[in-house]
């Protein structure tokens, strides 16, 4: 599902136009992004989990030229989803 | 900081920011992750612009231990989620260390030394906890490159080391000293290139003053000194070579004082030698020790030496300062002042006048006076930023920008 169908259905469960859903949501996000680069952690019940994990440095090889690479720490925002939501994808896992 | 929000409190900041009713505002968020976990699930993907985008993937069934009893069990095939987060939302999140950048490293680094590397993480953290630790690391195992070569280029001169220290015993004529005393340091100069190199720009824009350089070099050796076996001819000829420093440093300063009138001297120099006073008192405690083992040969070479010496430093100069001319060029016009402060980079000063961290080198370059080292920028330096447009720099041209990085790359292997 694209940001397109998202907002789509998301203006027609709400009954709102498009042009104010795809506002909306464009602010939710920045809500989120904004939290998670202060390095807060937002957990939304019966979805998961949002929050950033530092990653250490490390080295990498270039398996082609057998380079060595250092790469540097960084700082990612990773998802945890709910119980909730791993069930639900395990029922449709049983359906196929 | 780092405080757990739940979705209240996401309603609230979503509801203050759109200018809802946090009713609304709520329903809002209870239908849209409502969608995003049902869609998830069914179509497997889903994207939202500047957040990122989700994807279920099948996981193979594996083999595996329950870590508790001990027993082989299978872990079913399944499906999970991941997270992929966007651009925006990276950069975002990743904003502290954004500055880093990967690293090629050389053969012979290793890391896998552990004692080493404790030593070294000690001293990082000590230092600077968050500055350009990969750097710093890169730049420690290449000292240590260089002590190797140090060590092994003292080898050949133990040789020449002795007949040396025999006639200064036996007090011969001085004539002699300086003649045999020159070749030596004439090898050391070719069997260390490196770390003329890492010195040398230092001495170009002052145009006379060999200390920094001379000081720079002490504290390398005195660190193998420490090192290196309790070896007695290896002792002696450190005395030798601690005598050449101090015949060095003294032909300098002779060569400064012949040249104080030349105008441009006086700013550069000044602000080399503060920077430098940290090596040099490291340097000044085992200085001593050398004067007063030799003392009386110490005045005789300080006597027979300078003039020549000082010519060997001007003829240098000359040559470095031809070289360095070049690329100044450009460094003079509505340039601006910076003084350094704590967490400061090259490339964190570069972002902020420039608008790209490539674009270090150009304020490298106009500063490489003061700056004997690329990868160490000393707090309290006052740093001269050239304008933009007298380098022809932009951060949105892709060819301006790989034309910093080449030269960054060349820099880089320059102080290796």
């Amino acid at each position: 599902m694209t940001h397109k169908e998202l907002v789509a259905e998301l203006a027609k469960r709400l009954e709102q136009t498009q042009a104010r859903t795809s506002e909306l949501l464009e602010t939710f996000t920045t809500v989120m992004n904004d939290n998670l680069a202060d390095g807060n952690s937002i957990n939304f019940q019966g979805f998961g989990l949002f929050e950033i994990k530092k990653k250490m440095e490390r080295i990498s090889v270039n398996p082609v030229t057998k380079q060595r690479f250092l790469i540097p720490p960084k700082i990612t925002a990773v998802y945890r989803p709910s119980q909730n939501v791993k069930d639900q994808l395990n029922s449709k896992d049983n359906e196929h | 900081m780092s405080t757990k929000l739940s979705f209240a409190d996401i309603v609230d900041l979503f509801a203050t920011k759109t200018g809802q009713t946090k009713k609304d505002a709520e329903l809002f968020l209870r239908e849209l992750l409502d969608i995003m976990s049902s869609k998830m699930c069914e179509d497997g993907l889903l994207k939202i612009r500047d957040f990122g985008t989700f994807k279920v993937v099948d996981v193979e069934s594996r083999e595996s231990i329950d870590v508790n009893t001990g027993t082989k069990i299978v872990i079913a095939s399944h499906r999970k989620i991941t997270f992929a987060a966007d651009k925006t939302l990276k950069d975002l999140v990743n904003k502290p260390f954004s500055l880093f950048e990967p690293e090629l490293l050389n053969d012979g680094v290793s890391f896998e030394q552990s004692a080493l590397d404790k030593i070294q993480d000690e001293e990082l953290d000590e230092n600077e906890a968050d500055a350009e630790q990969t750097e710093l690391e890169i730049e420690e195992s290449q000292n240590t490159n260089m002590q190797g070569r140090l060590s092994k280029a003292l080898g050949e001169m133990t040789f020449d080391s002795n007949p040396i220290e025999d006639q200064v015993q036996e007090s011969h004529p001085i004539e002699d000293n300086p003649k045999e005393i020159i070749p030596l340091e004439d090898t050391k100069v070719d069997i260390l290139p490196s770390e003329d190199d890492e010195a040398a720009p230092f001495i170009e824009p002052t145009s006379d003053d060999e200390i920094p350089a001379v000081a720079n070099d002490k504290p390398d050796t005195i660190d193998l000194e420490k090192e290196s076996p309790k070896d007695k001819s290896l002792k002696k000829l450190w005395i030798i070579a601690g005598t050449i420093f101090v015949v060095l440093g003294v032909a300098a300063v002779a060569f400064y004082l012949f040249n104080v009138d030349d105008d441009r001297a006086n700013k550069p120099l000044q602000a080399a030698v503060a920077e430098d006073t940290d090596s040099t008192s490291k340097a000044a405690a085992p200085k001593p020790r050398v004067v007063v083992v030799k003392q009386d040969t110490l005045t005789h070479k300080t006597v027979g030496q300078p003039n020549a010496d000082s010519t060997k430093t001007s003829a240098n100069k000359i040559v470095k300062e031809t070289e360095r001319a070049k690329p100044n060029v450009p460094a003079i016009p509505k340039a601006t002042t910076e003084v350094v402060s704590e967490g400061t980079t090259f490339r964190t000063l570069a972002l902020k006048h420039y608008g790209s961290k490539e674009f270090w080198v150009y304020i490298y370059q106009a500063n490489k006076a003061k700056i004997p080292n690329p990868n160490k920028l000393r707090y309290g330096l006052s740093i001269t930023i050239p304008d933009a447009k007298s380098l022809g720099i932009d951060p949105k041209d892709p060819a301006s920008i790989k034309r910093a990085k080449l030269l960054n790359d060349k820099i880089l292997s320059e102080v290796e």
